[in-house]
């Protein structure tokens, strides 16, 4: 007999950003006969996912999107010990009140994995939800019935006009800013504190499901993982943090074709965007520099050189536009083509597509997010990312 | 369809994994030309499927950006298609057994070679 297991997981469950939340559904048949499921009507949060807060009253999640030809198949099949995963990431609404809340995987239809009568269920994950910094919540639409299911208390709209509303923000602004100047002066003289440089390896685990391909390119449905791997140096003293990857390459490349790797990636991934943070340091925040070194050990990662580019780890030796974005993967980014864990970016290679879908383009800040994660850890404190020209 | 897949992968056994290759060959076994997607040869994330002895999948890296439209061409019968994927196996895997076939995907075409096994040597 088929028999499906659901097991949800996720990398942070402490103080999550509503919006910025993500979970992991990892489905194992353990049963001894190929079970079914439809991964592309799985995917759908609302279809699937039962997010319950604290009182146990349900969190109702945003309506799926109208079903496709895909959500109508059957599915896919999972032999008997295999397994596949899918990531729901972003699915709770931003303006989602702070405090705790419970989620879990409930599948009550065959293509779902379960029935009426015996749903596919996980165990609960539970997690807390903070409130965004510097996100503030929406004002009602005037004359709009707000839902009965809305927890957000309606926000009355101060009188004042906006000019003077924009008045008081510039001048809270500085107050902020003025105050952080207090502390950051008491840190320095009483407790010497000092701008540091921080250095961390890290290698973090990426997975991405890619389904919905078009005729044509079915063979691109399937789940991918690699290791994103890079020494960040978060630089206080020189406002700079830099991201190495070194890469060791196996196969013949010329001197001259090592070069335009190096400057088609850098000049992709280099100095868009930068870190602030609320930190003492680096008011104007640390832009990120990336940089790709070709080593003979001690590598992050082995590129085996060939004619064309096939993946991360197979570059093509005259290829200066898909190796920036296998570079991307290196840092962590996700493919944004086709559904990729649930988010349907459509067709590859769009004119105006960022590079994680048209590698000829540009990266945009969501590219940078492994790698925002990793220099929070490395700093302890939040940090976001911003482009180089903007104001932190 | 009378199409065949065939995986060789050379060494079966390797210190490191960029020593391993994979050739996976597509043939046209039947009487009447068939219309081949190179598109779904041209990764081995596309083209291979790997697990380990106990049978755990090994995930690739992702493939790249796929062309706007598949490039196809003809198989007469009899003819062959070969795609070499030298050092396809990711470099972070641990030593062990494992196992790899050719999987072709096009439309409703799905062709599976024989399962392959190779190692990768404790060194």
């Amino acid at each position: 007999m088929p028999r499906l297991e659901a097991t949800v997981g996720t990398e942070t469950r402490e103080d999550v950003v509503a919006g910025e939340f993500r979970i992991s559904v990892t489905f194992r048949n353990a049963g001894s006969e190929p079970a079914r499921l439809n991964l592309h009507q799985a995917a759908h949060p609302a279809l699937v996912l039962d997010v319950r807060d604290r009182n146990d009253k349900e969190v109702l999640l945003p309506p799926p999107s109208a079903p496709d030809a895909a959500d109508l198949e059957e599915g896919e099949i999972i032999p008997p010990g295999d397994s596949v995963s899918l990531d729901y990431v972003g699915f709770l609404d931003r303006s989602l009140e702070p405090g705790e809340y419970r989620v879990r995987y409930f599948g009550e239809f065959p293509a779902l994995g379960g029935t009426k009568d015996d749903p596919l269920r996980s165990e609960w994950l539970t997690f807390s939800v903070r409130r965004p910094r510097g996100f503030e919540g929406a004002i009602p639409i005037p004359g709009f019935k707000p839902s009965p299911e809305d927890p957000r208390s309606e926000r009355p709209r101060p009188p004042w006009p906006l000019v003077l509303d924009g008045i008081i923000n510039w001048i809270l602004n500085w107050w902020r800013r003025f105050w952080r100047w207090i502390v950051c002066l008491i840190l320095r003289v009483l407790f010497r504190r000092s701008c540091e440089t921080r250095s961390q390896e890290f290698d973090q685990a990426r997975t991405e499901t890619i389904s919905n391909a078009p005729p044509g390119s079915e063979a691109w449905n399937g789940t991918y993982s690699w290791r994103a791997r890079f020494l960040l140096t978060y630089d206080e003293p020189n406002c700079i943090s830099r991201v190495l990857v070194r890469v060791r390459l196996v196969g013949t490349i010329t001197t001259a074709q090592r070069t335009a790797w190096e400057t088609a990636i850098e000049a992709a991934w280099n100095s868009r965007f930068k870190l602030c943070s609320d930190g003492c340091c680096c008011d104007n925040g640390l832009p990120i520099a990336t940089d790709i070194q070709f080593v003979s050990s001690g590598e992050h990662q082995v590129v085996n050189v060939g004619t064309t580019t096939t993946n991360m780890g197979n570059w093509g030796a005259s290829d200066t536009v898909d190796i920036s974005h296998e570079f991307g993967h290196m840092l962590g980014a996700l493919d944004e083509y086709f559904t990729v864990n649930g988010v349907n970016w459509g067709a590859g290679r769009q004119p105006t597509g960022a590079i994680m879908n048209n590698p000829a383009n540009r990266p945009v800040a969501r590219h940078y997010d492994t790698i925002r994660r990793a220099a929070a850890g490395l700093t302890g404190r939040s940090q976001t990312t911003v482009a180089q020209s903007a104001s932190c | 369809m009378s199409l065949i897949a065939e995986l060789e992968i050379q060494p079966v056994a390797a210190n490191a994994a960029e020593q391993l290759r994979a050739v996976c060959s597509i043939a046209n076994a039947g009487e009447d030309v068939e219309e081949l997607n190179l598109s779904a040869l041209s990764s081995p994330s596309l083209l291979l499927e790997i697990r380990t002895r106990g049978g755990d999948p090994v995930h690739l890296p992702p493939p790249p950006v796929p062309p706007a439209s598949p490039s196809t061409a003809p198989l007469g019968p009899g003819e062959q298609q070969r795609a070499e994927f030298p050092g396809f196996f990711p470099s972070w895997m641990e030593p062990g057994e494992y196992e790899a076939r050719c999987r072709y995907v096009s439309g409703s075409v799905v062709v599976h070679s024989p399962w392959v096994a190779f190692t990768l040597l404790e060194v």
